[in-house]
């Protein structure tokens, strides 16, 4: 099914959506299966079934591993109208947040060098976003499934 | 460092960047994805029945369990930052590759990026995304 191609604009709010929903969940996702594994008995002292059952009882393990699925997703469609070059630049933006995420909820004591860090990416991250999202062809195709 | 850090880390930064490209590939050739929560089911099985994604999708199933293997050996502060390394290919592929137009503010922009993840993860203190 051919759409006419719409504004601009649309196409540039629905990337800054879905990069936001990677980003967020890529974080958020990554933060819950620290935490899960953390909490995980040792291997070899439960076996096998016992470390499963402990896996699938584990409140933080089974919902972070969705949460990485809303990421995969959100990534898999962003690549579907947009550069390769544009998406994976912006989607490390989640490395930001999961330094704020160690800091304000982990509490872990986050050194000057990894603000530096922090602030290099978010530069980067600034010049990839003023670049067009698409450099290849004019998306005028709508997938409709 | 072991013999055997350099070799999982060229293998997971190629597998993970093979993987982002034949994913980008698979995708990007069905159109713009119009995507609704109503037909989540319908967007899983046509992402799932794409060649090139479920290719790239072994790729990064390769990437993962070799990180897995180096962070049984490794530091998470020199695991993370040699993968960063993944960046910088994953340009050079969309461009030689998917054909893309990388413009300069790009380029530097990616540079950055990966600059920052090594700083970030090198400096410790942990929390930094692992798979």
């Amino acid at each position: 099914m051919i759409r006419t191609k719409a504004p601009a604009d649309r196409l540039v709010i629905k990337t800054a959506i879905f990069v936001a929903i990677a980003v967020f969940a890529n974080s958020f996702g990554n933060l819950m299966l620290a935490i899960g594994m953390n909490r995980m008995p040792d291997f070899a002292q439960v076996g096998i079934p016992g470390y499963l059952l402990h896996l699938l009882a584990n409140p933080f393990v089974l919902p972070g591993a969705l949460v990485m699925a809303v990421f995969t997703l959100a990534q898999l469609s962003l690549f579907s109208w947009a550069d390769l070059s544009f998406v994976v630049p912006c989607v490390a933006s989640s490395y930001v947040v999961t330094t704020l995420l160690s800091e304000f909820i982990l509490e872990e004591p986050v050194h000057v060098q990894r603000w530096l860090g922090v602030l290099l990416i978010v530069a980067g991250v600034a010049l990839v976003a003023r670049t067009p999202e698409n450099t290849k062809d004019e998306p005028s195709e709508v997938h409709r499934s | 460092m072991s013999a055997m850090e350099w070799p999982l880390i060229l293998i997971i930064v190629f597998a993970s960047s093979t993987g982002d490209v034949l994913c980008a590939k698979g995708m990007s050739q069905g159109g713009e994805l119009e995507v609704r929560l109503s037909k989540i089911g319908s967007i899983l099985c046509y992402i799932v029945t794409r060649r090139m994604v479920i290719l790239g999708g072994s790729c990064y199933a390769v990437a993962f369990f070799s990180m897995l293997a180096l962070l049984s050996i490794a530091p998470l502060s020199i695991a993370v930052p040699a993968t960063a390394l993944s960046f910088v290919l994953d340009t050079i592929g969309a461009r030689f590759l998917l054909h893309e137009h990388v413009p300069w503010k790009r380029w530097i922009g990616v540079l950055c990026v990966t600059a920052g993840v090594i700083l970030t993860v090198k400096s410790g203190g942990g929390g930094a995304p692992t798979p």
